[in-house]
């Protein structure tokens, strides 16, 4: 098992063990210092996903003696290259343990993620008839792009039978609505809708998920990146739903649409093997909307805390010191 | 919750966690005979691995300690014993003694690893065939190391001390007649 003796297996070792160590903290930190705050939370989180990626390259860079013998011997609190060298009756188990772990979620993120990127890529690109949408809806958009401070973009309807709305465009915005959900969404909801879109917009979510997503791409085999990540999508989520509410201080409006979102799942006794990925799919998003309508109706959006930077700041400390004793 | 509580938590919930890294690092250290390992005494190295002989040199400057400041030793999958001992003035690490397998392709390395070769040359310590490396250890401090094999270890003597005693040190190891170099 030379290659954990490699800088590639080293970092691909001590990442995944600085995420999970990570994860750990940063958890138990927002249970000790009860963060309720979405932002907060969400920077929090973006923590187990940033650092792990960026920690060992600049751990090395800062002492390449780390990983050596007298390193382990002296100063680490954990070697990670102790468990995977461990040998039982002439094989490894823990360095085999591992990379069944990294190879699965590595299968998972290229079946979930890459391959669907690249037939998107390889297929005919799909034209759709884009036309504007009445001026009621116009004047709503307008209205509410000059409440939250952006400027007002491009409103796209197009035909398609499943109802759903986006934001696409880095730079410049479009919001995509498909044409059910004008039928759906009485102007309550649909104003609520909208808010939660230009909410994406202040917020930059298109960009701030782009790095992110880059950064689980490149640590295709980390476990935890790949839980943090659907975590911090939530968290962007419930970040767009209070400033929906702050402005339209409409919390059910929002509840309401949101609840339109919900996905069927196969009403049959026994369901075949090909349908188990979608029936995850929908189970997984009819949780999160779930979680989503409850904290709406709860009153739990929309909580203006202070800010803890101190805590925070302690909390980045931990993970990084306890980390450079990680090897 | 008050600050002070969350504070006293947050300390408690790193506290746990450096405990349980700690444990976590002694489990495979504990069961693997595989590791290379700290050790207190040469008499520890002895009982505890029941390794066949650990060469010891019968002369010693005397401005080093004895016993060793460090002991690391192994006895699977080849035997190593690597002892480090301290200057009694300057407090640092002087001289460091590796007795390792001819079979051990990548020994773990001393504290005061030569890290520039200015020269080599063979010499006979005992007509026995050695490597003579004159050298710069970490920190820059100029150093001397020996080389040769010996009933199927390789020896290795550093030290931050004169050609003379480095030789004279690597000849006490050894008795007047070669033993043969198998395992």
């Amino acid at each position: 098992m030379r290659f954990f003796e490699s800088y590639a297996g080293m970092y691909m070792l001590q990442s995944v063990v600085h995420s999970l160590v990570a994860l750990f903290i940063v958890e138990m930190s927002l249970r000790i210092w009860s963060v309720e705050d979405s932002h907060e939370r969400f920077r929090y989180r973006l923590l187990v996903m940033v650092l792990p990626f960026i920690m060992f390259p600049a751990f090395q860079f800062i002492n390449p003696e780390r990983g050596s013998f007298y390193f382990i011997q002296d100063s680490a609190l954990f070697s990670s290259l102790r468990w995977v060298r461990i040998e039982m009756f002439g094989k490894m188990p823990f360095a085999y343990a591992f990379l069944c772990v990294v190879s699965a979620v590595a299968v998972i993120v290229i079946l979930q993620e890459i391959l669907p990127i690249v037939r998107d890529r390889i297929a005919e690109p799909r034209g759709f008839d884009c036309r504007h949408p009445d001026p009621a809806v116009e004047a709503m958009v307008t209205e509410l792009s000059v409440r939250m401070g952006v400027s007002k973009p491009s409103v796209c309807v197009i035909d398609d039978e499943r109802p759903f709305i986006f934001t696409s465009g880095t730079k410049a915005h479009t919001i995509v609505i498909s044409e059910p959900l004008f039928r759906l969404l009485d102007m309550r909801q649909l104003r609520s809708a909208l808010a939660h879109e230009l909410a994406h917009i202040v917020r930059r979510s298109n960009v701030t998920t782009l790095l992110v997503f880059f950064i689980r791409i490149f640590m295709f085999y980390n476990p935890v990146s790949l839980l943090e990540f659907r975590m911090l999508v939530q968290d962007d989520e419930h970040i767009c739903d209070d400033i929906t509410v702050s402005i339209t201080r409409d919390p059910e409006g929002l509840a309401s649409a949101l609840r339109l979102f919900w996905l069927d799942m196969p009403q049959r006794e026994k369901i075949r093997l090909a349908e188990v990925k979608q029936v995850i799919e929908t189970s997984s998003h009819n949780l999160q909307l779930h979680e989503r309508i409850v904290r709406l109706e709860e009153g739990r959006a929309f909580t203006d805390a202070s800010y803890g930077w101190g805590r925070f700041g302690a909390t980045l400390a931990t993970i990084v010191v306890m980390n450079y004793f990680i090897v | 919750m008050s600050r002070l509580r969350m504070i006293l938590l947050f300390a408690a919930m790193v506290v746990s966690l450096v405990l349980l890294l700690r444990f976590l690092n002694w489990i495979p250290a504990a069961f693997q005979k595989t590791e290379v390992r700290r050790y207190r005494s040469i008499e520890d190295v002895r009982s505890g691995l029941k390794i066949r002989k650990v060469f010891l040199p019968s002369y010693f400057p005397q401005y080093l300690t004895w016993p060793p400041d460090e002991i690391f030793a192994r006895k699977r999958p080849y035997p190593l014993v690597l002892m480090h001992f301290t200057n009694q003035q300057r407090g640092e690490i002087a001289m460091s003694i590796r007795q390792a397998d001819v079979r051990d392709a990548s020994p773990v390395v001393s504290r005061i690893e030569p890290v520039i070769i200015h020269s080599e040359e063979n010499i006979l310590i005992k007509d026995r065939p050695a490597r003579l490396f004159i050298a710069t250890c970490p920190a820059k401090r100029a150093c001397i190391s020996v080389m040769w094999q010996e009933e199927g270890y390789v020896f290795t003597i550093t030290a931050k001390d004169s050609v003379r005693e480095v030789t004279k040190i690597a000849e006490s190891m050894l008795s007047e007649e070669p033993q043969p170099n198998g395992p």
